[in-house]
């Protein structure tokens, strides 16, 4: 990741959202600033994908917390931290459902409140980015 | 560049399909179901071509969603793919092509080029048929 605000070539974002079209323009707008991103509509798609790897090798999850499918996005990250340790979570819901959630998952709650500016989205991916050694 | 609806409940086919079409040049747009094929169909966005596969969970299955987009939009290309072989009422179908999985995503892409310069104008035609 640079300074500029554009992805580098390795950064792969897998977006979980449930609302299609939620999902095609954070997609899109992620698309726009430079990153490769690979949708997803259900939980189980998102762990079809994580579970394609090395094939299809994933940085960020961006993932929201309503999500459809047999977990919402909080047990998406659990699972995550626990399969794909070195992945970056960054989750998106309603102030309500992480307040209930977030004590169980860890000490964290979601990084972002719905609904978020598509830019919100770029700055938390570069900050884990950056935030990542090497 | 014509920009693409992708309609599979397989993810990793779907962005298989869809990377291929955006190095092509193509904007796509992805829909994992055809529920979700609605959706966007129904919004602002204006698609040019349609590539949907026909077994799919949901209220209907993508060749609902080829009579629906007869219907709606009679002048919008669908492309079926399929894990199944063609079989002979498909060819009644409203669509424009059929390619059975695993489909050689270079003559599909090419099949695509051919619609994209009068995809706005194109009529109800015979189906082309490619089950490599």
């Amino acid at each position: 990741m640079n300074n500029t605000g554009a992805a580098s070539s390795a950064d792969t974002v897998l977006v979980a959202e449930s609302d299609v079209m939620l999902r095609l323009a954070i997609a899109g707008y992620l698309r726009h600033c430079g990153y490769h991103v690979i949708e997803a509509a259900l939980v189980e798609e998102a762990m079809a994908v994580l579970d394609a790897t090395p094939e299809i090798a994933v940085e960020i999850v961006f993932s929201a917390v309503e999500l459809n499918g047999s977990m919402d996005g909080f047990r998406l990250a659990r699972w995550v931290r626990a399969h794909r340790s070195g992945l970056e979570v960054v989750l998106a819901g309603s102030v309500v459902k992480a307040a209930n959630e977030a004590v169980e998952l860890c000490e964290e709650g979601p990084h972002l409140k719905k609904p978020y500016e598509p830019q919100q989205v770029v700055e938390w991916i570069k900050k884990l980015r950056n935030l990542k050694p090497g | 560049m014509a920009r693409i609806l992708v309609v599979d409940d397989d993810v990793i086919l779907r962005y298989l399909l869809a990377k291929w079409l955006r190095r092509k040049d193509h904007d796509v747009l992805e829909a994992a179901s055809a529920d979700e094929a609605i959706v966007i169909l129904s919004s602002v966005l204006a698609v040019d071509i349609v590539v949907t596969d026909i077994e799919m969970p949901g209220s209907m299955n993508g060749m609902d969603l080829a009579d629906h987009i007869q219907k709606v939009s009679p002048a919008l290309p669908v492309i079926l793919v399929s894990g199944r072989p063609f079989v002979e009422k498909l060819r009644s179908a409203a669509v424009s092509a059929f390619f059975q999985k695993p489909y050689h995503l270079q003559r599909l892409s090419d099949y695509i080029a051919t619609l994209v310069p009068q995809s706005e104008a194109i009529p109800q035609k015979r189906i082309q048929v490619s089950d490599e």
